[in-house]
C-alpha cells in the first residue's frame, strides 16, 4: 500500500510553490473571486474549478481511494458549494479551507467508516513531508486528515490521553507550519 | 483571558484538524473574531494544512468539469439546495444594489441639487427686488403723509387759535378782499378786539412781495390812517400786530418798505374793509 495514491508531486498548474511563502498562492486571489462567486458568474466557476479541482480531487481520492467515487464526490461538492456559497463567511477562514472541509466531510460520508486505525499502513506520504517531518507526526497527521478518525479513535490507537493527543497534534501542526515556512 | 497561553494550549491545532467538541469550536470561532493574534495563528495553521492538502493534488478526470458545469445554474444566485440553510445568512452576501451605476445617480443628484439652488437663488433675488421697490414706495408715501400731517397740524393749530379768538367777547371781524389788476387775489380777515385794543390777522391769500417790501395794516379813524403794524404773507398762523388800536372805522392794507412807514402810500392800497 505504499504507493496506493497516485500522488501528483508535480506542482499543479495554478499553484505556485514558492518556498518562503506560507500562504498558498493562486492566480486569482479570493478577493477577486468572491464577488464573482456571489453573482454565480460563469467566469467564477472557471476560476474556482481551475484553482481548486486538483486539490479537492486529490484529497478526496486519498480518502475514498476509488477514482470514480472520488470524481462523484468532488462533483457533488462543487454543486453543493455553488448553491451554498452564501453561507461562506470570509471571517471564518479561507475559501480553500471551507471547500476542503466540505470535501473531506463528503468523502468520509461516502465510505464505510474505518473502525480501526492502522498506524503502520500509511508509511509514505508525499516526498516533501516525508523528508521534513518526524515519522510519528506525519502518520498521525495522515490519519487525522485523510482517514476520518475521531480524536478518541486516534488517541486510543496511539495510547495517549485526550490531553496527550492534543499536545501531539499541536507538535505535529507546528512542525507542519515550519515545513511550509522554509 | 491570557491569549498567548490560549494560543499555546494546542486547542487551535485541534480545531484546525476538526478534533474539538462543539463547545470548543464555538469558543475558538468567538475568540478568533475578537483577538487578531488568535486569528493570525489560526490562519497560519490552516494555511499549513492547505499546503499539505495541495501536496496531494491530483489531476481529476477530464470530463469532471463538464459534468459539474451541467449541474450548475449560472448568472443568478442559485437557490440553496439545502432547505435548512439559514435564510438571513444567505441574504447577507447577495449584493442587489451592486448593479446600479452609483456614480450616475450621484451626478444626477448633484445636478438636481445645483439646479434647485440656482432656481431658489433666482427666486430670492426677484423677491428682493420686489421688496425694495415696495419699500421705496412706502418711503415716498410716508414722506407725503408726514408733510400732509404737518400741514394739518399747523392748520389745526390755526383753527384752534381762531376759535379761541372768536370766543372772546366784543370781537369784531373785518374782511379785507379785493382782486388786483394782475389777477392775484388779496384776501385777509382782521379780528379786532375792541375792549383789549388788540388786532389779529388771518391771511387767506396775498400776492408774494419782492424783497425789501412788506405789507402794512392801517386803521382808519375819522378818515385818518393809524399805523396798525406790519405783517407778512404767512397763511398758516394767525398774526398779532404790535400796535394797540382803540378805535377804527375801517382797516386797510398797503405795501410799504420793510419795517413800515409812518404814512400809508395810497398808490399801493391793496384792500380795505369797513368795521360794521
Amino acid at each position: 500500500m505504499l504507493n496506493r495514491l497516485p500522488l501528483n508531486v508535480n506542482v499543479p498548474p495554478l499553484f505556485l510553490a514558492l518556498p518562503p511563502v506560507k500562504e498558498p498562492l493562486f492566480l486569482v486571489p479570493e478577493s477577486q473571486l468572491l464577488p464573482k462567486l456571489a453573482k454565480r458568474d460563469e467566469q467564477a466557476f472557471q476560476w474556482l474549478y481551475d484553482q481548486y479541482a486538483h486539490v479537492l480531487y486529490g484529497v478526496v481520492l486519498a480518502i475514498v481511494e476509488q477514482p470514480n467515487r472520488a470524481a462523484k464526490v468532488v462533483e457533488d461538492v462543487f454543486v453543493e458549494a455553488w448553491a451554498d456559497f452564501d453561507t461562506f463567511s470570509p471571517q471564518q477562514g479561507s475559501l480553500l479551507t471551507w471547500l476542503l472541509n466540505r470535501a473531506r466531510k463528503a468523502a468520509h460520508c461516502s465510505i464505510e467508516p474505518r473502525s480501526t486505525v492502522d498506524v503502520e499502513k500509511n508509511s509514505q506520504d508525499s516526498t516533501e513531508v516525508d523528508n521534513l517531518m518526524a515519522n510519528e507526526h506525519r502518520i498521525l497527521l495522515y490519519n487525522m486528515y485523510f482517514c476520518g478518525h475521531t480524536a478518541e479513535q486516534v488517541a486510543k490507537s496511539v495510547q495517549v490521553s485526550p490531553q496527550g493527543l492534543r499536545q501531539l497534534l499541536q507538535a505535529t501542526l507546528q512542525e507542519l507550519k515550519q515545513v511550509f515556512s522554509r | 483571558m491570557n491569549i498567548p497561553e490560549y494560543i499555546d494550549s494546542g486547542i487551535l491545532e485541534s480545531y484546525a484538524l476538526g478534533a474539538v467538541s462543539d463547545q470548543e469550536r464555538r469558543e475558538v470561532q468567538c475568540l478568533s473574531a475578537i483577538y487578531p493574534e488568535v486569528r493570525q495563528e489560526l490562519d497560519k495553521l490552516t494555511q499549513a494544512l492547505e499546503n499539505y492538502a495541495l501536496l496531494h493534488s491530483t489531476e481529476p478526470p477530464p470530463d469532471l468539469q463538464e459534468r459539474i458545469r451541467g449541474r450548475l445554474t449560472m448568472g443568478t444566485p442559485a437557490q440553496p439546495v439545502l432547505t435548512n440553510t439559514d435564510p438571513t445568512e444567505g441574504a447577507k452576501i447577495v449584493p442587489l444594489h451592486r448593479e446600479v451605476p452609483t456614480f450616475q445617480v450621484a451626478w444626477l443628484a448633484a445636478a438636481s441639487v445645483g439646479f434647485v439652488l440656482i432656481a431658489f437663488a433666482y427666486f430670492l433675488i426677484s423677491q428682493l427686488k420686489n421688496k425694495q421697490e415696495y419699500a421705496e414706495d412706502l418711503a415716498q408715501t410716508n414722506t407725503r403723509i408726514q408733510t400732509e400731517m404737518g400741514l394739518l397740524k399747523q392748520q389745526q393749530q390755526r383753527n384752534g387759535q381762531l376759535i379761541s379768538l372768536l370766543q372772546q367777547p366784543g370781537i369784531e371781524t373785518v374782511r379785507l378782499a379785493k382782486a388786483a389788476a394782475t389777477g392775484e387775489r388779496a384776501d385777509l380777515i382782521v379780528y379786532w378786539n375792541k375792549t383789549e385794543k388788540q388786532v389779529t390777522l388771518a391771511v387767506e391769500s396775498l400776492p408774494v412781495l419782492p424783497a425789501g417790501k412788506q405789507y402794512q395794516l392801517w386803521a382808519l379813524v375819522g378818515g385818518k390812517p393809524i399805523d396798525a403794524g406790519v405783517f407778512d404773507t404767512d397763511r398758516q398762523s394767525l398774526q398779532r400786530t404790535a400796535r394797540a388800536i382803540g378805535a377804527a372805522d375801517a382797516f386797510a392794507v398797503t405795501i410799504e418798505k420793510v419795517g413800515g412807514s409812518p404814512t400809508p402810500t395810497l398808490s399801493t392800497l391793496l384792500a380795505m374793509g369797513k368795521v360794521s
